[in-house]
């Protein structure tokens, strides 16, 4: 573990000469490691449990998909474009064409995955929820450009529609949340000082 | 992991998706071919279904044991059955580009080829488990003749039924949960997990506590004030 990261602390805060910042760290204990997977585990598949029981699929996740669609259609037209939402149905008005937004296409899954890991982890929680609200806000974020680039490529590159929708996509939005989990245990791992500036 | 190590890995990866997914593309279809007689005997052991059969496309037809009792069905077959889509059996090969993008990326793991192998392995049984799964939904809609929660459009009864007991709602419930783990999360996590699990470098970063300790002669740890 990164005891302080490097270029993050004022020299004339280190106290004694030919300081040693070192990013190597001890092994995790073998309990420290099996307690965050099974927090890790017990988060995500109640989550994804949660995914398929009717009231939260018709009370949360489809509301939740309607206004991924609005909020694309905003994106499209506040950059000049022409776009339209009606409930999950995203479309290009004078183009033509469009995508409706159905359930595993609203990141939801990676983002049960990336607040289950951020919650699970062994870090203050004030921290961890930190961390989750905003992992899944910029997921959410990157989802919208999948769903907007995807909009794009049904209307002008059908041929190519499938290949990123249901296989290149899945693996960037996956590394975003990677990325985002990474960045995440860096900064939680910092001093509260140095956290807090 | 410094900041430099992270981008560089982050750059690494995404960049070698790219040469990955379009080899990916183009081998995925035999690679389903190849691990069709895989799923075909663990779903002849474990569910009643005989065979899997090459629909041409991809994907496979599922041949059942289950007699078809009422309903409309094709002429002279007595018993069901059903297409499983490629689409679906491609999304369960999805893991293996990301997975050998996070593996050669740096911090690469000490013994790198004994890491591509184990990884390898536990693929191509994920996509066994993950290709059960998916053939164990459809039985259970068929023979429960209802819809299944986990993609109430796709996982739909068809028009017939057939002659076996129905499965408990615990385990319909169960089956759709799988498929939708199988389909919609294990493609996404399984090679982060994998490449977590195999490699002791990010582990070691992601879980290890505190700094190692100094070497000898090594003034103290900073302290920040």
């Amino acid at each position: 573990m990164t005891s302080l990261g490097e270029g993050l602390i004022d020299p004339g805060c280190i106290h004694g000469p030919n300081v040693i910042v070192t990013t190597e760290t001890a092994p995790p204990s073998r309990w420290t490691a099996f307690r965050f997977l099974v927090g890790f585990a017990v988060i995500s598949i109640g989550g994804i449990a949660a995914l398929l029981i009717e009231p939260i699929d018709t009370g949360l996740i489809q509301p939740f998909s309607h206004i991924l669609a609005s909020a694309s259609a905003a994106v499209i037209n506040l950059f000049g474009g022409d776009a339209a939402a009606q409930g999950a149905i995203l479309s290009l008005v004078k183009a033509g064409g469009g995508v409706e937004i159905a359930n595993g296409c609203n990141a939801i899954e990676a983002s049960i995955l990336l607040a289950a890991a951020i919650l699970a982890f062994p870090a203050r929680p004030g921290r961890r929820l930190i961390g989750a609200a905003v992992g899944i806000a910029l997921l959410q974020i990157v989802n919208l450009l999948r769903i907007i680039s995807l909009l794009y490529l049904n209307r002008y590159a059908p041929s190519w529609f499938d290949f990123f929708h249901l296989y290149l996509w899945d693996a960037l939005i996956m590394l975003d949340g990677l990325l985002i989990f990474l960045v995440w245990h860096r900064w939680q791992d910092r001093p509260r000082a140095v956290a807090a500036a | 992991m410094d900041r430099l190590a992270r981008y560089r890995f982050a750059l690494f990866t995404l960049l070698a998706l790219i040469p990955l997914m379009v080899l990916w593309w183009f081998a995925v279809d035999h690679l389903i071919a190849a691990l069709r007689p895989i799923v075909a005997w663990v779903v002849d052991v474990l569910l009643p279904v005989r065979d899997l059969a090459s629909d041409g496309k991809g994907g496979w037809i599922a041949q059942t044991s289950l007699e078809v009792t009422a309903g409309k069905w094709q002429a002279g077959a007595l018993e069901a059955n059903f297409p499983v889509d490629a689409y679906l059996l491609r999304r369960y090969l999805v893991a293996w580009p990301f997975f050998f993008a996070l593996a050669l990326a740096p911090p690469r793991a000490p013994r790198l080829i004994r890491m591509l192998v184990t990884g390898f392995a536990a693929l191509v049984g994920l996509f066994v488990l993950s290709a059960t799964a998916l053939i164990f939904v459809f039985v259970a809609v068929l023979v429960n003749h209802a819809p299944n929660p986990a993609d109430r459009v796709q996982l739909v009864p068809p028009p017939f039924y057939v002659g076996a007991p129905h499965y408990s709602d615990t385990v319909f419930f169960l089956a759709g949960l799988a498929f939708y783990i199988a389909s919609y999360v294990l493609p996404l996590l399984a090679p982060v997990m994998l490449w977590i699990g195999l490699n002791p470098l990010p582990r070691r970063f992601l879980l290890g506590r505190g700094a190692a300790p100094p070497a000898i002669g090594a003034a103290a740890p900073p302290v920040t004030e």
